[in-house]
């Protein structure tokens, strides 16, 4: 939908700096996560649950790449194990926000005046609600879990897409080609879509994609809070924050979670900004 | 003349959302099953007991009026009285602004240094290795969960290299300046990330506009472009995100809290939280949404003053 | 472009600037840092049954008796001597001669004032252990005769807990509300500073009437949450001590010359409740097939790192009256699995209701849930915040839940009403066990005078209630505390009382 839409922007002779190495880069790293997501009953070694106590606390060796956790549970399957529940809770915890917020953030932003006035002091509202008693009450109310934590997640994630697009679209707006589109007689539809919002969501788009990776980063501290998910649950965020009493006696059981969700943040990261690329520089 | 009023009468809108945050707050927190004296009291709690601290509470009255109450007070200055504290609200809460404002603002401060310095080292370099180690750096510093961070730079400067205390909040203001440099980059390390990667594609589009192509065809020197049009203008969306990251940043400061053993709110608000402690939660939430809503006002005016083309 | 590094390079100054003074590290001789894991809240002892309030306010009180070190034995302290009438009813004691922190003198009035407090003070949690206080006078300021209702053994005891602190009536009359932020006491210590969320300052009261004690100057407790960050303020040398290191650190800290690691004996008893009132839970065949699925072994090495030890009772070790031989089940899953086919049970599934955020249960529930699994039990682990928790235990709505317990009174009395006594209060704590045969002898060994039978009692009861499997034993743990290793003589009692007058650094 907004690649299709070819912006009327018209940019000079730019030299073309970057080939699209980050977009590349960033889909094979995400299409790992996803076959490893998908595959992991054949990909992962052991069962993530079986316990076998005879083995706890096993630094990384042949048997057990990335070492045992203090139950004795192979921590590679865990990580693989973990991506789905990850990937899962990246993808819906920034859908719902990404859609609300941008939808919002548009109209507000191109239609200004009084239906701009609403809308940002609804925004003012939830901006100023403090995210944390949202989400623990929710937490609270709903019980420790995902869908608490996606509730809360769009309650409160919306609003950054919506200033983010309001202010991209107030400058765009601004611009001599939306001023020359108007004034041809285009219809405020055919502007926003074709002119308007793909000129603006690059920055909505590129801050999406680093955007999971705090979904994921704030799972893992509610994790540190102990409201995560439910044990035995694999999942990164709750592996680390059970593993950091280990960080001086089992560095194994927190830090290969951690180079997994650092891996996960490289992966969409490198896709945002490829994307950023493709989006903004092409056409 | 437009301006003027806004500068004037946008504060003013900070009255009706206190006044919708209170209400939510209010009837959010009451509504999470579990009673506050049951927590207090643990298996020690009887019926008796119970209905003496509801009482005590006015938790026995019902929600409109425990409401009408609390505005009552609060118009004479008063936040009420803590459960599990046993103590006036006002003091408790106050006592905790200092901690977590100095953490917020130090941390911004770091975070706007870095993402500035890198995203305009990657955008000038775009394509070579210092743009891809800026990248490299804004990818991983966004990936660590902030208590293992916080964890293995304690390790590292105060454990090793002993530079900084471990944690806590010292006492005189340039010891406390000491205490929090550590904390204060951990946060920073994640938020210039965050600002790294939005700066460097906003700059990086801004170089790439009409106007920077046209006056570098004026013969203007990339410096001069850079300073004037790209940096300003670039800066624009990032002073928004950046607002809109410090929403969360005070909340979400409570781990980095915890791990440094801050005496701040967040610490305090999840404490509040899980004891059904309504006067502190609805007091800290109150002192949340004021930050916000004045650091989103000041986040207006940075946009008007930075990009004059931005109308309000 | 040169002007980016410039900024780098200027943050980078910027920090190593600030990093340029060390950190304050030696701490000044006669004072003592702790680095603990909770918060206070309050020091009004009649107010409290928060481990972090108790611990800090007993230093501020002095009580008429005190237990010894080791919680099993009466000792004087207020009071000099005392003398029991031959009925059981009426405690006569003498008080020593001996000050409040703010100079006033320990009348017998006060005493009075304060055991009639905690009695009738209709939010004091413990007030319970009070009611067989009938009467208090003070014939003269150094005499206090109390009278009981009916003979109760344990009433010493309960004299030498925190609850029974002695205030001076004047300061908590002009305090009014504000008395447990302002405490004044006959204690060996005073409170100078509190920061909330932060440190507690205590200083040496001038005042008190042991010679020669405390040994220390200063105490600050300060409130380090995170278990790694005390750990390793303990190690960089910022605090002198530390409380509840993590159970797989203590190794590794025993191997460090510089530091002590404390294991002192505790009364905490790790058990899970079961709800009798839930079917098939009220067949003692299936809450037996249970216990003997149940690995306590197991868990013990993967909670405790094998710090702890197997439980055989409810009654805790190191507690007046335990019975050490008292008979545990063998883990034996296929003896587990024929005893449920006997009961007739197939296909249990169970709730099993764990507190969010309490990691020891966390893996406890994990544990249990794959040992249950091998005798075809399905366990679902439902993880509640803890406010919820209580709610959900009152309600009976939960088939299995994770509780711990320490003793807030030597006296075994306590624990055997609340746990096993069927009370229609709390239900034996909320599992609706109730055997008549166990609330007949709870309720005769309360106030049989003579020790030896009540401990003949309470050894049968230990026995019938491991027999019915009232809840399942897992484990006992002591306290975990270390010390930089010139600290001397930083100990808990089985009750958690930190002995701080006798402490010092070197």
């Amino acid at each position: 939908m907004i690649a299709a839409g070819v912006p009327a922007l018209r940019f000079g002779r730019m030299p073309r700096w970057a080939g699209p190495l980050p977009l590349t880069v960033g889909i094979a790293v995400i299409a790992v996560w996803i076959v490893l997501a998908l595959g992991a009953p054949w990909l992962a070694p052991y069962d993530p649950f079986l316990q076998d106590l005879a083995v706890r606390l096993q630094p990384p060796g042949a048997l057990h790449p990335f070492g045992t956790d203090n139950f004795g549970r192979d921590i590679l399957s865990r990580v693989i194990w973990s991506a789905r529940v990850d990937l899962t809770m990246g993808v819906i915890g920034v859908a719902f926000p990404f859609l609300i917020g941008t939808g919002i953030g548009a109209v507000a932003g191109y239609f200004g005046g009084a239906v701009d006035l609403i809308f940002m002091r609804i925004l003012d509202m939830v901006l100023a609600f403090p995210f944390l008693v949202l989400v623990l009450a929710i937490l609270a109310i709903l019980g420790p879990g995902l869908t608490s934590f996606y509730i809360a997640l769009a309650l409160v994630g919306w609003v950054s897409y919506a200033r983010l697009i309001r202010a991209q679209v107030l400058v765009v707006k601004g611009s001599d080609f939306v001023i020359a589109a108007r004034s041809l007689g285009y219809s405020h539809l055919r502007i926003m879509f074709r002119h308007v919002l793909p000129n603006s969501i690059v920055a909505s788009i590129v801050f999406a994609m680093s955007d999971i990776v705090l979904v994921v980063l704030s799972g893992s501290a509610i994790s540190y809070l102990g409201l995560g998910v439910q044990p035995p649950t694999a999942e990164w965020g709750v592996m680390i924050a059970e593993g950091q009493s280990y960080i001086s006696t089992a560095w194994w059981i927190t830090t290969f979670p951690g180079v997994a969700i650092v891996l996960m943040a490289f992966g969409f990261s490198m896709l945002a900004d490829g994307l950023g690329e493709k989006l903004g520089l092409d056409g | 003349m437009y301006r003027f009023r806004f500068v004037l009468f946008r504060p003013l809108q900070l009255v009706p959302v206190l006044l919708g945050i209170s209400a939510i707050t209010f009837v959010l927190v009451r509504s999470i099953p579990g009673d506050p004296a049951r927590i207090l009291l643990g298996s020690r709690a009887t019926p008796e007991t119970i209905a003496q601290i509801r009482a005590q509470f006015g938790l026995d009255e019902p929600l409109w009026l425990q409401f009408v109450y609390f505005l009552k007070n609060l118009v004479h200055g008063d936040m009420g009285r803590s459960i599990l504290y046993k103590s006036e609200v006002l003091g408790i809460v106050t006592d905790r602004i200092e901690p977590t404002a100095v953490l917020v603002a130090g941390s911004v401060l770091l975070a706007v240094v870095f993402a500035v310095s890198l995203s305009a080292l990657a955008a000038t370099h775009k394509g070579r290795a210092t743009d891809h180690l800026v990248r490299m750096f804004s990818t991983a510093g966004l990936g660590f969960p902030a208590f293992w961070l916080g964890i293995m730079l304690m390790m590292v400067f105060s454990v090793r290299l002993e530079l900084f205390p471990v944690s806590g909040y010292g006492d005189t203001p340039l010891d406390r300046l000491h205490h929090m440099l550590l904390p204060c980059l951990t946060v920073a390390l994640a938020l210039s990330a965050v600002l790294t990667r939005n700066l460097r594609a906003s700059m990086i589009a801004q170089m790439a506009s009409d106007y920077a192509t046209a006056a570098r065809a004026r013969g203007l020197p990339d410096r001069a472009i850079f300073w004037r049009h790209v940096l300003p203008n670039s800066i624009v969306p990032t002073v928004n995100l950046l607002a809109i990251n410090i929403g969360w940043l005070i909340g979400g400061t409570v781990v980095i809290e915890s791990v440094f053993s801050i005496p701040g709110m967040g610490q305090l608000l999840v404490r509040a939280i899980f004891s059904r402690d309504y006067m502190v939660v609805q007091a800290v939430a109150m002192v949340f949404a004021c930050a916000s809503v004045l650091v989103n006002f000041a986040a207006d005016i940075a946009t008007v003053a930075i990009d004059p083309r931005v109308k309000l | 472009m040169k002007f980016a590094w410039k900024h780098a390079l200027l943050a980078a100054g910027l920090m190593l600037g600030l990093a340029g003074w060390g950190a304050d590290r030696a701490a000044a001789a006669g004072t003592l840092t702790i680095a603990r894991e909770q918060d206070s809240t309050t020091f009004d002892p009649a107010k409290t049954i928060l481990a972090p309030d108790i611990w800090v306010l007993t230093q501020f009180y002095s009580t008429l008796v005190r237990s010894d070190i080791t919680a099993t034995k009466i000792l004087p302290d207020l009071a000099e001597s005392w003398t029991i009438s031959p009925d059981g009813k009426t405690y006569t004691f003498k008080l020593r001669a001996a000050k409040f922190s703010d100079g006033s003198p320990v009348q017998a009035s006060d005493v009075v004032f304060s055991l009639k407090r905690v009695r009738d003070m209709k939010d004091a949690p413990l007030r319970a252990l009070f009611s067989p206080l009938d009467q208090a006078e003070a014939p003269d300021p150094a005499t206090v005769v109390l009278t009981l209702k009916t003979p109760s053994p344990p009433f010493l005891a309960t004299l030498a807990m925190f609850a029974a602190s002695i205030l001076p009536e004047k300061a908590v009359t002009a305090a009014g509300d504000k008395f447990g932020e302002q405490p004044v006491g006959s204690g060996a210590f005073v409170l100078r500073e509190w920061r909330r969320g932060d440190t507690v300052v205590l200083e040496r009261n001038p005042n008190f009437w042991e010679p020669g004690l405390p040994k220390l100057d200063r105490i600050e407790w300060k409130y380090v949450d995170n278990d790694n960050t005390r750990v390793l303020k303990l190690q960089a040398g910022e605090v002198d001590a530390a409380t509840f290191i993590p159970w797989n650190q203590i190794k590794q800290l025993q191997a460090d010359p510089k530091l002590n690691v404390q294991l002192d004996n505790s009364t905490r008893l790790d058990h899970i409740l079961i709800n009798h009132s839930h079917k098939p839970l009220d067949n003692k065949l299936v809450r037996q097939a249970l216990n003997t699925a149940i690995d306590q072994k197991a868990i013990v090495d993967v909670v405790t790192s094998g710090f702890g030890t197997v439980a055989n009772s409810f009654f805790p070790l190191n507690g007046v009256d335990y019975n050490p031989d008292n008979k545990n089940y063998a883990h034996d899953p296929a003896k587990a699995k024929a005893m449920l086919e006997q009961a007739g049970v197939k296909n249990l599934k169970l709730d099993f209701v764990i507190v969010a955020g309490d990691s020891s249960h966390e893996q406890i529930a994990v544990l249990v849930k794959d040992q249950l699994a091998k005798i075809g039990v399905e366990l679902n682990i439902v993880k509640l915040e803890a406010g919820q928790q209580w709610d959900a235990l009152v309600a009976g709505d939960y088939d299995l839940g994770i509780m711990w317990w320490l003793n807030d009174v030597s006296d075994p009395d306590e624990k055997a009403q609340f746990c096993v006594s069927g009370d229609p209060e709390n239900r034996s704590y909320y599992t609706n066990y109730n055997n008549p045969e166990v609330s007949v002898l709870v309720q005769k060994a309360a106030v049989e005078l003579d020790p030896a039978k009540r401990k003949e009692m309470y050894y049968k009861i230990q026995a019938i209630a491991k027999d019915d499997v009232h809840w399942i034993d897992l484990y006992y743990s002591p306290f975990r505390n270390a010390s930089r290793s010139n600290v001397k003589g930083f100990v808990q009692d089985p009750l958690g009382r930190y002995a701080l007058e006798t402490a010092s650094v070197e």
